[in-house]
């Protein structure tokens, strides 16, 4: 039988038995078979898919999405060893740091958080792409979500991993950092749960568990496809795979019990991963710092969180379609879809400017007014890459054309990650710079070990999605396929339109 | 119920009430002249590091009590104003709830006090102190010969990566209630005294238990002149300054 | 527990797999929990075997378990930032030993991590993971194959399964003992 006839068939079904009416989905499933995935022949009627040619049969689409991680080139080694200089580089500042003592850093009195911690922002606030969105996806049953969401989670648990570090890079004593873990010891070393730095040791610590269980849990069906490549090739992965894949086999209830925990774990990431950033913001809210201790902050943070995540994720999106050859599965399509949920997110991150702005300017609280004066005389360029990139942002975006263009949309969302950072950065120093008491104003430049690890970091970012790449599935299969399954094409007049059924 | 009750009235600890000392500062602002011998003193007395020219060029110098300098005025009718800042020890300290370690805390004498050994130099109680007195340390303090001699042996030296700051001469505090008690009496004003306190040459600075009624603390601080560094934070330091400037023979 | 014998038959069309199902069902009275279908992507309940009900008893009770670890959460949350005011009775701040509004965040931490790892568990309980011993499967699986899992408990009946499988449409059968 033809796949054709396949579609006319389902499409005579769905009209005779009452289209996504009828209860059961069986009347309007077209795609029982397999074989038959894409449809070159009805191309026409279904703008949004025509890419993709390569769903026609599953152990193609197998192949095709498992080659970046089965095959490699000699270019990713070299690009891996390059990596490897600068994390090097990075660990021995790290070292020299540890050795000598936190003097190494530009930091001082009374600017002691500096670079660091504006880092760590910048890398939680990264992480919150990742989850969010996949779950948000997941739950509301966004159908273009599937092949983007291994990557964007991927992206959540190594920001975190990398974030991570900063607070021990930060912290004066790293070899007694231990104290904030509460062990029960002779000396009664117990931490202060009334800290806002323990809730963030709290947050982040869930946040890290929560996104590497959703990362693993949704890589499992994944697993054992690899699993089942890698026996079949005698690759060496097969080794951890078996034990990772946990026997998976597919069966039916395996899948039924599954996608209820998925559901779980999609509703209580959406849960913590706001709290983190919520948290995180805390730790400068809760201080009676003027320029910091604002209400604003905790829906501050989050939004700005959001936004610089999910513009990383379409930067990512985009370096994979290039580097990996995924175009077929992350398509145009898919960035224009982030496209767009960007377009929303940097309006609201706008008005939290404007907001914050608009606040303190009118009351010129003396102690705030100072702040952003000093800001504005010290960083100018600083607030104009920060907040013209947001309203370019805004600008750009509205265009269909430039969400189609990938050279375009890679170039904003990094300016929008830069303006983050900054905007990160601005919160950290120049607050500090500018404490109540005015005998201690001082500047604070970071200094060449901050500079080294930093820069470090974002290498080993780099680094542990491309070695994770190499080991695990980037695209979600399993999800792609389910798309495959339960969706059909609908005669609508002169139309065949895609739908996609749900229970 | 009691722990319960303090989260309803955040004042309830009153150290001036539930207990028998509760140590205070009183500074004269129109006595001090900013010759900066408390500094020295202060400096000897806890072993505070010496950091070097370099440096304190950087703004890392450890000084738990320092001299602020304020010049009023256009020249040639310049006026300079000094004020010796050092730890306020607030009753509500805001540096004390954010440390994660419980490196520092309120003692029941109403002090606030740095435990240098659970401190792990997170340095957030630095950025929420609003008098900017508390001193990191970013290296590990060197006492080159012959410094290391006149080290005190009542105070210990603090390692790299760990917050300090002013402790209101805990040793000397100690030993002061340690000879009351061995005279079976009351500490009274004279018995204890800071090394700044000591130190300083006009007498700017006394110390004393403000909750005896006939210390001289007790009387300066009610005398009208008295008030606190950055009132309106609502930290209630322990510190308190008597206003100067309004003579116009010294200032 | 006596031997029993599977039989896992490979299809290429859910039509195919579907019609083949509740034949073999019927002819051996298999009970709900010894059929089994291998996929490799997720179908609705009820799609290609009538399971529905089993499953809707596991997923009914599948919530529990995030549920009653939360409650742990909760529980361990309270004890932790709470108790901390009971051993160490320090005061920070001028705040009282307990206080609401820190407990509140670290218990909503605890709960929520303690929800994650009931979720973990109840998929490992219920979907029988991990298990790493050699069962009845098909590599092909993975690439799109239908497998239709019987579970028998005698040779005449896996014979006699097998040979039905193959009648309706089964491109490939594969025997095993003990392997379900």
């Amino acid at each position: 039988m033809s796949s054709d006839d396949n579609v006319k068939r389902s499409a005579d079904a769905a009209v005779s038995g009452g289209p996504l009416a009828g209860g059961h989905h069986g009347d309007v499933l077209a795609l029982p078979e397999l074989e038959s995935f894409r449809d070159p022949e009805t191309k026409g009627a279904k703008a949004h898919y025509d890419d993709a040619d390569i769903y026609r049969d599953e152990k193609g689409f197998n192949d095709h999405t498992l080659r970046p991680m089965f095959f490699t080139t000699k270019k990713y080694f070299a690009f891996t060893l390059v990596l490897g200089a600068i994390m090097a580089q990075g660990f021995v500042a790290f070292l020299n740091q540890t050795y000598w003592g936190l003097g190494m850093a530009g930091l001082h009195e009374p600017v002691y958080w500096g670079a660091y911690i504006a880092t760590f922002v910048f890398w939680v606030g990264l992480s919150h792409s990742g989850t969010i969105v996949s779950s948000i996806l997941r739950l509301t049953g966004a159908n273009w979500r599937r092949p983007i969401l291994r990557a964007a989670e991927a992206m959540t648990a190594f920001s975190l991993l990398v974030a991570a570090l900063f607070p021990l890079i930060h912290v004066g004593r790293l070899w007694r950092a231990y104290y904030m873990v509460p062990l029960p010891s002779q000396r009664m070393l117990w931490p202060n749960f009334k800290s806002p730095l323990m809730w963030d040791f709290c947050a982040i610590n869930v946040y890290l568990t929560g996104s590497m269980t959703f990362l693993y849990i949704g890589l499992l069906p994944d697993l054992a496809v690899a699993r089942d490549r890698a026996i079949a090739m005698g690759n060496w992965r097969r080794h951890y795979l078996k034990v990772l894949a946990l026997g998976w086999r597919g069966s039916h209830r395996e899948w039924s019990v599954y996608n209820k925990c998925s559901l779980f774990l999609a509703v209580i990431i959406l849960l913590i991963a706001p709290s983190v950033h919520t948290i995180v913001s805390w730790d400068f809210a809760m201080t009676m710092t003027p320029g910091w201790h604002t209400t604003i902050f905790g829906p501050y943070f989050v939004v700005g969180a959001i936004y610089s995540g999910v513009s990383a994720v379409v930067t990512l999106m985009i370096v994979l379609r290039v580097l990996f050859n995924l175009g077929d599965v992350i398509r145009k399509f898919h960035i224009d879809a982030l496209g767009k949920l960007l377009l929303v997110i940097s309006i609201i991150w706008s008005y939290f400017y404007f907001c914050e702005f608009i606040t303190t300017w009118y009351s010129h609280k003396p102690e705030e007014w100072e702040i952003f004066e000093w800001q504005a005389h010290r960083f100018p360029y600083h607030l104009w890459v920060m907040l013209g990139g947001s309203c370019l942002t805004i600008f750009c975006l509205s265009w269909r054309r430039f969400r189609a263009c990938m050279p375009c949309m890679f170039a904003l969302t990094l300016l929008v990650n830069c303006g983050m950072y900054i905007e990160r950065y601005m919160i950290v120093v120049p607050i500090l710079s500018r404490r109540d008491n005015p005998f201690m104003w001082t500047d604070y430049y970071p200094s060449l070990t901050e500079l080294s690890i930093i820069v470090a970091s974002f290498a080993y970012f780099i680094f542990l999605y491309a070695i994770f790449i190499k080991l695990f599935p980037i695209v979600t299969m399993a999800d792609v396929k389910e798309g495959v399954v339960v969706s059909g094409d609908v005669r609508l007049g002169k139309h065949a339109v895609r739908v996609q059924v749900k229970e | 119920m009691r722990i319960l009750k303090g989260s309803i009235k955040v004042k309830s600890f009153n150290y001036k009430e539930d207990n028998d000392y509760s140590w205070s500062m009183i500074i004269d602002l129109d006595r001090c002249n900013g010759c900066g011998a408390c500094v020295i003193g202060c400096q000897a007395e806890n072993n505070v590091a010496t950091v070097g020219e370099e440096e304190v060029g950087k703004k890392r110098n450890m000084h738990w009590l320092r001299i602020e300098r304020y010049i009023e005025g256009e020249y040639p009718h310049v006026k300079v104003r000094f004020l010796p800042m050092m730890c306020q020890h607030c009753a509500q300290a805001p540096c004390e709830s954010v440390c994660p370690v419980y490196a520092t805390y309120h003692n029941p004498e109403g002090l606030n006090v740095q435990v240098y050994n659970r401190c792990i130099g997170t340095r957030f109680c630095g950025n929420n102190c609003p008098y900017s007195v508390r001193y990191f340390n970013w290296f590990d303090s060197s006492f080159p010969e012959p410094v290391n001699n006149q080290l005190n042996p009542d105070v210990s030296v603090r390692e790299r990566g760990v917050m300090e700051k002013c402790s209101m001469c805990m040793q000397r505090i100690r030993r002061g209630k340690d000879t009351a008690k061995d005279e079976g009496r009351e500490v009274v004003d004279g018995d204890i005294q800071p090394a700044c306190a000591q130190t300083c040459p006009t007498g700017a600075i006394t110390f004393g238990n403000i909750n005896d009624h006939e210390s001289k603390v007790y009387k300066m601080a009610h005398s009208g002149r008295a008030i606190s560094l950055f009132e309106e934070k609502g930290t209630h330091p322990a510190v308190k300054y008597l206003k100067g400037g309004t003579n116009d023979v010294i200032g | 527990m006596s031997d029993h014998y599977t039989v896992l038959g490979l299809y290429r069309k859910v039509e195919t797999i579907t019609k083949a199902g509740d034949p073999i069902r019927e002819a051996f009275r298999v009970k709900d929990g010894d059929i089994e279908v291998l996929t490799s992507a997720a179908y609705p309940d009820g799609a290609i075997l009538d399971d529905k009900e089993l499953l809707h008893q596991v997923e009914s009770r599948q919530f529990l378990f995030p549920f009653l670890m939360g409650f742990g959460g909760f529980g361990a949350g309270v004890t932790l930032a709470g108790g901390t005011g009971y051993i160490m009775n320090l005061i920070v701040g001028g705040k009282a030993p307990f206080t609401y509004a820190p407990t509140g965040v670290v218990t909503y931490e605890f709960t929520l991590l303690f929800g994650v790892i009931g979720s973990v568990l109840s998929l490992l309980y219920y979907a029988g993971l991990p298990n790493w011993t050699e069962r009845a499967y098909d590599p092909e699986v993975s690439d799109g194959a239908l497998g239709l899992l019987v579970k028998l408990y005698s040779t005449e009946d896996q014979e006699k399964a097998a040979k039905m499988m193959e009648e309706h449409g089964a491109y490939k059968i594969k025997k095993g003992v003990n392997d379900f």
